[in-house]
């Protein structure tokens, strides 16, 4: 399981409060689903990596999105290039019916290739503007922002206990798995399909009970702590909206808005031939 | 125990079971379970036990827990999160599903997973105009149909049959459970697809002819999973799941 790591910086962005950033985030989505010209997505794919190189992500980090995120890119732009329905034949041919899948098929058009080339690009935006937040943002400063944002603290706790307890479990289930084959347990790499199935019992079941008995001792420590006695709570780190977090937000929901308004009445974003 | 509000609870579940049930989601997600044909990925367990965690711990306290851990995966490990922001709602969506059955509110089980496969028809009859493949939005859903009428016909019996002690009739209750999670998920993915990246119809035949069969197989092996969970977790005497609402006489 390779994570995502949090990069400290000084750059404009890292320095934001994190409720902008998690407005932007949305903002980011919002856009990329309004448009579907590959011009427009073009420009939100160079901010979201103009924003990846402000903030000095080394290269490798984007190299594992991309090896990622390529293949489905390239399925997601030939499935429109195959099937989008068109007017503009760029290309003809005849796949018989018989055929499985693709049978019935007849031409490339050129508003399939515009709509795949959109489509891989909104995949690229969509995906690319979440670690620019986690990856500027401590995981800390993230949970005191949603707090701030009015999430319950409850909720709150729950994210970062669940957080502290990854690399526990982690550790559980690879002690789980090699104990399993100590005993000489093969079935879910060798059995049957349902041997297989009925192989991540053994596996899972003393993860998910030890799990649980975790979870007991932890409400137990948490009540001798009398957790949520105090409705109002203090925080070691506290986060404040400043002048630049206020500019940036103001600058980025104007923005939004007008791209929406112009798309609304105008059109703009939308590929039409 | 559903209705008694406490300081450090959520629907009277404890925030630190919810807090190891959403690292459990996390954790699931990266086991790989068995390989999808021609897509070069995996299933992960997470299958397994994204719908076990609707069973223990109810359709508000699993729901959240689920969805605390999705947004988790999808912030720690984004690599796979293709809908961006809002993927963590299609396993938030099978939590949903199961915990309401196993919570004795089949009926607004019913609703959710009815309307995940109206959306289906709503979103397909717009977005697909015009395609020469669009006929298969009529039977693609059938094993959706399937889980929805066998829950329409048992559905009310679930909880029951899941708090029994028999693991005959726990085995049927947790596979019903799962499949309708699993398949209300599945929808809830499908939609997202096709709005967000104008999903074809013609990539849809295909699916056609192996998503029955993945789903078929996750709902298996929650079940193989699950009833041997459940029953440890009464010996162990953890007290979630649907028989933590029984009288302490019938336990």
């Amino acid at each position: 399981m390779s994570l995502v790591h949090y990069y400290p910086g000084k750059s404009l962005f890292h320095r934001l409060d994190p409720r902008v950033k998690m407005v932007w985030l949305v903002c980011m989505f919002v856009l990329a689903f309004a448009f579907n010209h590959p011009l427009h997505l073009s420009i939100l794919l160079a901010i979201v990596l103009a924003l990846w190189v402000h903030m000095r992500i080394p290269y490798s980090e984007l190299k594992l999105f991309f090896k990622a995120l390529t293949v489905v890119a390239i399925l997601t732009f030939i499935f429109q290039l195959l099937f989008y329905p068109g007017e503009h034949v760029l290309v003809s041919y005849s796949v018989p019916r018989w055929i499985p899948y693709l049978g019935g098929t007849s031409a490339i058009t050129l508003e399939g290739l515009i709509n795949g080339i959109a489509m891989a690009l909104r995949l690229f935006v969509i995906v690319l503007t979440m670690p620019a937040v986690t990856m500027s943002t401590s995981i800390e400063q993230l949970v005191i922002g949603l707090v701030k944002s009015g999430m319950p603290y409850e909720v709150a706790f729950s994210f970062t206990t669940a957080l502290n307890l990854l690399p526990v479990l982690q550790g559980d289930a690879a002690k789980t798995i090699e104990a399993q084959k100590a005993r000489a347990f093969t079935a879910i790499e060798r059995g049957s399909l349902i041997q297989r199935l009925k192989a991540f019992a053994p596996l899972i079941v003393p993860l998910m009970v030890g799990a649980l008995k975790k979870g007991r001792q932890l409400e137990i420590a948490m009540e001798s702590r009398a957790f949520g006695a105090y409705k109002r709570r203090t925080y070691l780190i506290e986060i404040k909206m400043r002048k630049l977090d206020w500019l940036f937000l103001a600058t980025m929901l104007g923005g939004t808005i007008l791209c929406l308004a112009l798309r609304i009445t105008m059109g703009f974003g939308v590929f039409r031939l | 125990m559903a209705h008694r509000r406490a300081r450090g609870r959520i629907d009277n579940v404890h925030v630190a079971y919810i807090a190891v049930a959403a690292a459990m989601v996390t954790l699931a997600a990266y086991i790989p379970m068995f390989p999808v044909i021609g897509a070069g990925t995996t299933i992960s367990a997470g299958m397994i036990v994204v719908p076990l965690v609707g069973i223990l711990l109810g359709p508000t306290a699993g729901t959240l827990a689920t969805a605390i851990g999705a947004f988790l995966g999808q912030i720690v490990a984004p690599y796979g999160a293709i809908f961006g922001l809002i993927t963590f709602v299609c396993p938030t969506t099978c939590t949903l599903v199961a915990g309401l059955l196993a919570y004795r509110k089949w009926k607004t089980a019913i609703i959710v997973q009815g309307l995940t496969i109206l959306a289906w028809y709503a979103l397909t009859s717009i977005m697909w105009r015009g395609q020469p493949a669009a006929g298969v939005r009529w039977y693609f859903p059938f094993l959706h149909w399937a889980s929805f009428i066998s829950i329409l016909i048992v559905g009310r019996k679930i909880s029951d049959w899941i708090s029994s002690g028999d693991t005959r009739k726990m085995a049927i209750a947790i596979f019903l459970t799962a499949l309708a999670g699993t398949l209300s998920e599945h929808m809830v993915g499908n939609s997202i697809y096709i709005g967000l990246y104008q999903g074809p119809a013609q990539v849809y035949v295909f699916v056609l002819s192996i998503y029955w069969i993945e789903r078929t197989f996750g709902a298996l092996a929650a079940t193989f999973v699950g009833v041997p969970l459940l029953v440890g977790l009464r010996k162990a005497r953890i007290d979630v799941g649907p028989w933590a609402l029984l009288p302490k006489s019938s336990k």
